[in-house]
């Protein structure tokens, strides 16, 4: 049973074609790269899965379910922007989680805190930029949902900060959820990555796993990308 | 899950609100203690003069620090950058619309009461409680009955003109945030839209009833002073319900299927 089906899903933003009329199926325990260029509808389509969009017809379903608050308590999502409450501690961020999602591993949250150091006390407002990103990232990946959302997980981090976060990905998912990382840094991810979803101006131009990529086609996801995106 | 939210709203409103509560307090003893202390000496005047001065202008800041406090909060942590942790928690819309409404009641009623009681700190005396009682038996028609039904309709009536205030606030930061740019300019104009709106209608409904009292019926024209406000107050929380009603399901509308995080 699929965890994340798209029905002829569509989104138009006023002129803008967002999403048209695509059809996806995502099976539990794959990590799935959703791969496009800016302004190709990854964000969209992530969106739409958390319930923070309306489909303007087809239907977008989580486990069987359409996106509600039933949808929410199984979905772990990391937005691209920094969402936390600048003014909160790590502490309360750790009670906050535990209060709203029964799934929320504590324990798991605070190992990770103490691997990089970070201080419970420590307000978010006091922290650098990298240092909010891998808070958030812990949190997310601290819960022990059915499917993770990954909105650009990577973007705007130097390349060790990357490793760190892709490690903690991999190293914290639970084995029969589905991870979705929406991406355009392609190098970075394609080593954990079993299945790829290649996006193009709101269709779903590639659906493959990786190994087919790389044995079949002789081709790194990298290079496969860098070939069907040129934009000369 | 609703309790939860409603813990962590007050927490993260009333963080800020507590300590400007103590200051007014605090504000409200030295200025006391300042008129007191400085009593008929005429070269100290001046200082008991500032002091009351500095005290009114605090009391006015705290009501419009209140009212900024709610209009920062729920558009930072529902259509702000906080909207994408708000809006994905496993609550639905609702909970999220009352609990924002809830917090931000209190935090009014609350300032309301301090705002009160720091007033009471500075002037409060037995003659001013008699003379304050007297108005108000005055005002609502003499009896001791007519006293506590008249207080019971203006308790109402600002309660419900309280959450309509804030429901046409929220109202108006959902509709302005739905816009791609300017939404902050997008939410004042609307809620200058909604507010002249509301204001037309009241107005317009408030004379035609004053035509119909003044001009109507015969049983109307025999109506008494405290009848006649009865009226018109039930009558203002009617239109202030209908209003707050209009202007949540606007909010829920635009939160459920406009919702246009950055």
């Amino acid at each position: 049973m699929a965890i994340l089906t798209c029905n002829n899903l569509s989104k138009r933003y006023g002129s803008v074609q967002a999403l048209d009329a695509i059809n996806v199926n995502i099976e539990p325990g794959r990590i799935v790269g959703l791969l496009g260029p800016n302004g190709s509808g990854k964000t969209t389509l992530i969106k739409l899965a958390n319930g923070l969009l309306t489909p303007d017809s087809g239907e977008i379903l989580i486990d069987e379910m359409k996106p509600g608050p039933e949808t929410k308590k199984i979905v772990s999502y990391l937005p691209e922007r920094n969402f936390l409450s600048t003014w909160m501690s790590v502490r309360q961020l750790l009670d906050f989680f535990c209060d709203f999602y029964a799934d929320f591993d504590r324990e798991r949250a605070m190992a990770m805190l103490s691997k990089l150091q970070i201080d419970e006390k420590q307000r978010i407002k006091q922290m650098s930029k990298g240092t909010r990103e891998k808070v958030q990232l812990i949190l997310i990946m601290s819960r022990r949902a059915k499917l993770y959302l990954l909105d650009e997980p990577i973007g705007g981090v130097d390349p060790a900060a990357r490793d760190y976060i892709l490690q903690t990905i991999i190293g914290n998912y639970e084995p029969n959820a589905a991870v979705i990382i929406s991406t355009h840094l392609i190098a970075d991810v394609e080593q954990i990555l079993d299945e790829v979803l290649f996006i193009n101006q709101g269709h779903i131009i590639r659906h493959s796993p990786v190994d087919v990529i790389r044995e079949e086609m002789g081709k790194t996801v990298d290079a496969l990308f860098r070939e069907e995106f040129r934009c000369f | 899950m609703f309790l939860k939210l409603l813990k962590h709203e007050f927490r993260a409103s009333f963080r800020l609100l507590l300590p400007m509560y103590g200051g007014l307090l605090l504000l409200g003893l030295l200025t006391r203690f300042a008129v007191r202390v400085i009593g008929d000496n005429r070269a100290l005047t001046i200082i008991g003069t500032m002091s009351i001065v500095s005290f009114i202008i605090a009391c006015v800041a705290a009501v419009i620090l209140t009212m900024v406090l709610i209009i920062i909060r729920f558009s930072r942590s529902v259509h702000g950058d906080e909207g994408y942790l708000t809006n994905t928690l496993p609550i639905g819309t609702h909970g999220i619309i009352l609990s924002r409404l809830v917090v931000a009641f209190a935090a009014q009623v609350c300032t309301f009461a301090v705002v009160l009681l720091s007033i009471g700190v500075v002037a409060l005396d037995q003659e001013n409680v008699h003379s304050f009682v007297r108005t108000m038996h005055m005002l609502f028609g003499g009896t001791a009955a007519s006293f506590r039904t008249g207080l019971l309709r203006m308790v109402g009536l600002m309660i419900v003109q309280s959450l309509a205030q804030i429901l046409q606030i929220f109202a108006a930061i959902s509709i302005g945030h739905s816009f791609a740019n300017h939404k902050k300019g997008f939410s004042v104009l609307f809620w200058f839209v909604i507010y002249f709106t509301e204001q037309t209608v009241s107005a317009v409904l408030l004379s035609a009833l004053m035509t119909n009292l003044l001009f109507g019926s015969a049983a109307a024209a025999n109506m008494s002073m405290s009848q006649l406000s009865g009226t018109i107050i039930l009558l203002s929380v009617i239109e202030k319900l209908i209003v707050g009603g209009v202007c949540y399901l606007l909010t829920w509308l635009m939160m459920k299927k406009h919702l246009n995080l950055q």
